[in-house]
Formats: structure tokens, sequence, C-alpha cells
């Protein structure tokens, strides 16, 4: 026990000496991953949204009352970076693309469309997605705000003809309809003032602020254990085989050395926390769910999310016993957070993807670290068995590798 | 007291690295364990410290199995292995630490063991800084915490200047003298000649060796299969 404690104390001051190092390690790869940011949105931002438009579909008959010509106007009028490609296709076709994950979604327009809404009627336009996804969600917004629109002007239209037709009889209320309509085309049917854009909820039940706040703090602590590299690529062999002769075996010396690593990451997660509260409170910034949180109850979520740092930091922990030499340790910890860090969705919200990836990446324990975060952010306090059944694998799978390196 | 080691056997993967090594030693004596590169010199001393698992064999110390009683070995048995044992981002203080309890330190550092060794010249020097044979004294230091009645040594002074190899073997010399049992695997002929009795280790068997201190035989020894 005495060993275990010297031993745990030695180790944490071995981190707190190793501190500022990784944390201008932190700050490098922080600042270049900003400036690379930075640059992709200035030079390449444009490119990059004419290479990848949202592709929309649209299938039935197109050549009534030239819907095609004006399918073709709206595409090229769209002024948003964030393009849309609406595409003529067959419906078959539209279908084995939304299979492959290739269309967003696609419109089906009735048979007779326009001739039918000429005689009053109001045939449905059908909007089939994968499921629902943000996608989904803004088409549906956009449908809400078109309907409420063709109705309006609607009421308006007839409306002003009988007002024409009642209290001015010198005037034709069909050629006076017809002005109306030329009118409300020129200026109030102006992009600008037609929509608004409002931030909708993911599908996850989370404002985007908060999803996007829970991926980033996952990708962190993912990446945090690239900076902790010093910690983990100087240690001795021989001395954890003398330890281990000595009676502190793999479970003793990965328990004190997780026990510094954790103790690292509350100190850099502290001063991250405390940059980026500053920097929300400079951008204005906010996170609904939390924003409507007092101190004590963040504090508190902050403590119940602790379980999937201290999980990721395991995972981290066994990597590093896994690899061999600093180098292997460093690539091995950058692959396992780009690679969780995107299926499991902390880079882009994991609807982007096909069914297949988004269950694969849920399963992940970013995604299932995720998944708690998200819980915990819509009131959950009951503890996670998962978090804490992959905490205690990871470590014992580590204890494990240690001892069967130290006494091969 | 006598140290008896017995029909040690270990593998790796499917190569059998030792297969029955034996040999005795007893108490204020030094055993040289001779042996080609990858022979087992360092795996025979990791099974005696209980850093590896032996598959079967007893190393008895009066009669008790150190391999099997692993309270008395780490009582009985110190083990310095060929690298660096030590925490490199801090002090030599602070590694003695791990293995003294405060006030053991303190008396060895002002009139024992590590005050012979001379670890107070750098007690507050990072290990990571220090020079060869200040890691291997402190290695030592270290490893004699508990005043072992055998110490086992991986090539000790491998890689030193003469100054740094004098110190060490002045130690160990001194070590023996006053009743401790040095068990050293070496191809070094100034460590070989502190030596009183020497075992061959070929084909994962011991065999009793007569060194001559002539460098020739020694090589042409040691490249006999």
């Amino acid at each position: 026990m005495r060993s275990f404690l010297v031993y745990t104390g030695l180790q944490l001051k071995r981190a707190l000496r190793l501190l500022p190092g990784m944390l201008a390690i932190c700050l490098l790869l922080t600042a270049l991953a900003a400036l690379g940011a930075l640059l992709v949105s200035r030079l390449g931002g444009d490119r990059e949204a004419e290479k990848s438009p949202v592709r929309i579909g649209v299938v039935g008959e197109l050549d009534q009352g030239y819907l095609r010509e004006g399918l073709q106007m709206l595409q090229s009028m769209d002024p948003s970076r964030f393009s849309l490609r609406l595409e003529p296709m067959a419906e078959d076709e539209a279908a084995a693309l939304l299979r492959r994950g290739e269309l967003a979604g696609y419109v089906r327009v009735p048979e007779d469309f326009v001739e039918r809404w000429t005689l009053g009627e109001h045939p449905p336009l059908i909007y089939l997605s994968r499921g629902d996804g943000v996608g989904a969600r803004l088409v549906r917004e956009i449908a809400d705000t078109a309907v409420s629109l063709v109705l309006e002007t609607e009421n308006a239209v007839y409306g002003a003809q009988n007002f024409v037709a009642d209290r001015m009889p010198g005037e034709n209320p069909y050629a006076m309809g017809d002005r109306l309509v030329l009118r409300y085309a020129l200026r109030i049917l102006d992009r600008e003032r037609l929509y608004g854009i409002e931030m909708v909820e993911t599908p996850e039940g989370i404002s985007l602020a908060a999803q996007l706040l829970c991926g980033l703090a996952l990708l962190f602590v993912m990446l945090w254990a690239i900076c902790c590299a010093p910690l983990f690529s100087r240690r001795s062999r021989e001395l954890q085989r003398v330890l281990s002769a000595r009676g502190l075996r793999g479970g003793g010396q990965v328990a004190s050395e997780f026990a510094a690593f954790v103790v690292l990451l509350l100190a850099a997660g502290t001063f991250v926390l405390l940059l980026g509260a500053l920097l929300a409170r400079r951008f204005d910034f906010a996170v609904p769910e939390l924003a409507a949180l007092s101190r004590t109850a963040r504090l508190l979520l902050l403590l119940r999310a602790l379980p999937v740092a201290l999980m990721l930091c395991a995972l981290s922990f066994l990597l590093y016993e896994l690899a061999q030499g600093a180098v292997g340790g460093v690539l091995l910890q950058f692959l396992n957070a780009l690679l969780q860090g995107y299926l499991a969705g902390c880079l882009l919200p994991a609807s982007f993807f096909p069914e297949k990836l988004q269950r694969f990446g849920a399963g992940l324990p970013a995604g299932l670290g995720l998944a708690r975060l998200r819980a915990l952010l819509q009131g959950g306090t009951e503890p996670s068995v998962a978090v804490w059944g992959l905490l205690l694998l990871f470590l014992l799978l580590a204890a494990a590798i240690r001892d069967r390196r130290s006494r091969a | 007291m006598e140290a008896e080691i017995r029909n040690i056997h270990k593998k790796y993967a499917r190569k059998e690295v030792l297969c029955g090594a034996s040999f005795r030693a007893v108490s204020g004596s030094c055993v040289g364990i001779l042996g080609a590169n990858g022979t087992g010199k360092s795996t025979l001393l990791r099974v005696l410290a209980g850093a590896a698992r032996a598959e079967r064999g007893e190393f008895l110390w009066d009669g008790e199995d150190l391999l099997k009683n692993s309270a008395l070995r780490r009582k009985t048995v110190a083990y310095v292995p060929q690298g660096t044992p030590l925490i490199e981002e801090l002090s030599a203080r602070d590694n003695l630490r791990l293995w003294y309890e405060p006030e053991v330190l303190e008396r060895s550092l002002a009139e024992g063991m590590l005050r012979e060794l001379g670890v107070n010249e750098f007690l507050n020097t990072v290990a990571g800084r220090l020079s060869g044979g200040m890691r291997k004294r402190l290695s030592i230091g270290c490893a004699i915490a508990r005043e072992p009645a055998i110490l086992l040594l991986d090539e000790p002074t491998a890689a030193l200047d003469m100054p740094g190899k004098d110190r060490i073997l002045r130690y160990l010399d001194g070590f023996q003298r006053a009743g401790g049992l040095v068990l050293m695997a070496s191809h070094d002929p100034w460590e070989l000649a502190l030596c009183d009795a020497w075992q061959m280790l070929r084909g994962g068997v011991l065999e009793p060796y007569a060194y001559t201190g002539d460098r020739e035989t020694l090589m042409r020894d040691l490249e006999t299969p």
C-alpha cells in the first residue's frame, strides 16, 4: 500500500512537472487547428460549397405549367453558400440514391399538380427523406412557410377581387387581381424578407449548440491524450519490471499513473472551460440547455459528466499501453480521436451519415459518451452503467497488458 | 547461508530459453553468469528477482523457495536491471523516496550504503540529467533499500567509464565482504575479476566455468555452441 501511495504521489509530481509543456502543446495544436479552419473557410469555402451542395430530387411530371423552368430559376437564384441542388429525376432513381445516402430527400410532384391548383384544389407535395434529420426538419419548416404564404396570398387576392367587385363597379376585378399579384411578386416576395433562419433542434432532442459543445468536449478529451505523450512515452519498462518484482503489480501501477493522467486532464479542462466561458461571453454564444441552469446545477452536470471523460481517458491510456514508443502512441491517439470524433458525431451531427454508420458510431466509446452527455443535458441523472463498465474494462485491460509485459 | 537455484525453466512463446538451469552459491561470494548474447542471462536474473514468471524451478534461500514466498523474496533479493529503472523527470531524492521509508533514507544518506555509493553528490539533480555512472549508482541505491542479502545485477558497469566502473565494483566488493551474495550477468573482465565463481549459460543450462582472466579463451568459449 505504501508503494502504491508513494508511486501515485510521484506520478502526480511528475505529471505536474510536465503540465506546462503539455499545455503549451495543447495551445499550439488548438491555435493551428483554428488557423487551419480559418484558412479553409476563407480560401476554400466557396469551392467546397460548390462541390458539395445538398442534393434534393424532384420527381413527377415536371413539364406541367413551366414547373421545370421554375425549378431552374429557383436553382439559379439561390444565393446561399450552403447551396441546395434540385435535380429532376425518376422516382426509382431518387429512391435508390436516397437509400445510398447520396440524396438528402426528394419531392414527389403529384399528377396535374399545377392544373389542380388553378382549379382551386390543394394537392399536397410529398417530401420523402431517410429519417428525422436536420435536412428533413428544415424542409418541414420551409413547407410550413410556403403553405402559409400561399394561403395568405390566396386570401388576399380573393379578398381584393371581392372588394373590387363590390365597391368599385368600373374596375375589372381580374385585371386588378393580376396587378396585385405582380406587385406582390415585385415588392413583397423578396427572399431577404421572406424567411428568417432559426436553429432547429437536432434529432437527438438537444439544441445544435449543445450538440456542438458535447462533441467538442469529447474531442478535446481525446486530443488531450496526444498532448500527454511525454507523460506516457518516457515510462521506463525496467522500472515497471522492478516495481512488479517488489509487489506493485500492473493494476497498482496503472491506477497510480491513471490518477496522474486524470489530474492533468482536470487541470487542462478547467483552463479550457474558463477560456471557453470567456470566449462564449465575448461572442455571445449560449447553449440554451445550460442557460436555464443555476451555477450549482451546472457544476453538478459537470460532475455527472466526469465519468465520460474518465472513460475516454482510460481508452487513451489503454492505447498508450498497447503502442510501442512515442510515435506509435501519438499516431494511435490521433487516429482514435479522428475516427471516433467523426463517426460518433463529435465533428458533424451523426444524422449526416448513413444509418449503418450512425449505428456503428453510436456503439463506439465516444458515441456512448455523447449519448450520455445528451441524456445529462436533457435532465437525466441516473449513472450510466455502460460508461462505468467501459471505464473499468479499459483500465483492467491496461493492467493486464502491463502485467503481461512486465512479467514475460 | 546458501542459495540454490534448482531446475529453472522459462519459455518465450515456443522457444525454451532456460531448460533446467541450476547452481549453488553461498553468502559472502560473487557468482558471474556468462553466456553469449540471447542465451538467457537477463531472463534468469529476472526470474530470480520475481520480475518474470518461470514455468517451473526453485530458488532456495535457507531452505525457503523465494519464487513462491514473494514477501521473503522482496526482503531478501534486490535486482538491478541492465536499463534504468528510474523516473527520469524526478530528482534522485524523489526516486529514492519510492523505495525508502523517509527516516531510513536520511540515515542511509548520512552514514549508510547510499553515502558509500556517493548518491549525496547528485541528490537534487533530475535523474534524466545524470551521467550513466550516476544513474547506475542511483539504481543500485534504489535496489538495496531493504538491505538485501542477495544482489542480482545485469551487466552493472556496461558502458561506464573507468572511474564509474571502479566506484560500483568497490561497492560490490564491500557488499560481498559484508556477507552479501552477488549474482551478476556479465562479459566484462573487470566485473568477472570480482567474482569467485562463474557459471556459463549454454543451451538454457548452467555449467560451472573456470574463468582465467584470458580474454581470448573467454571469447572462444562464449562462441562455442
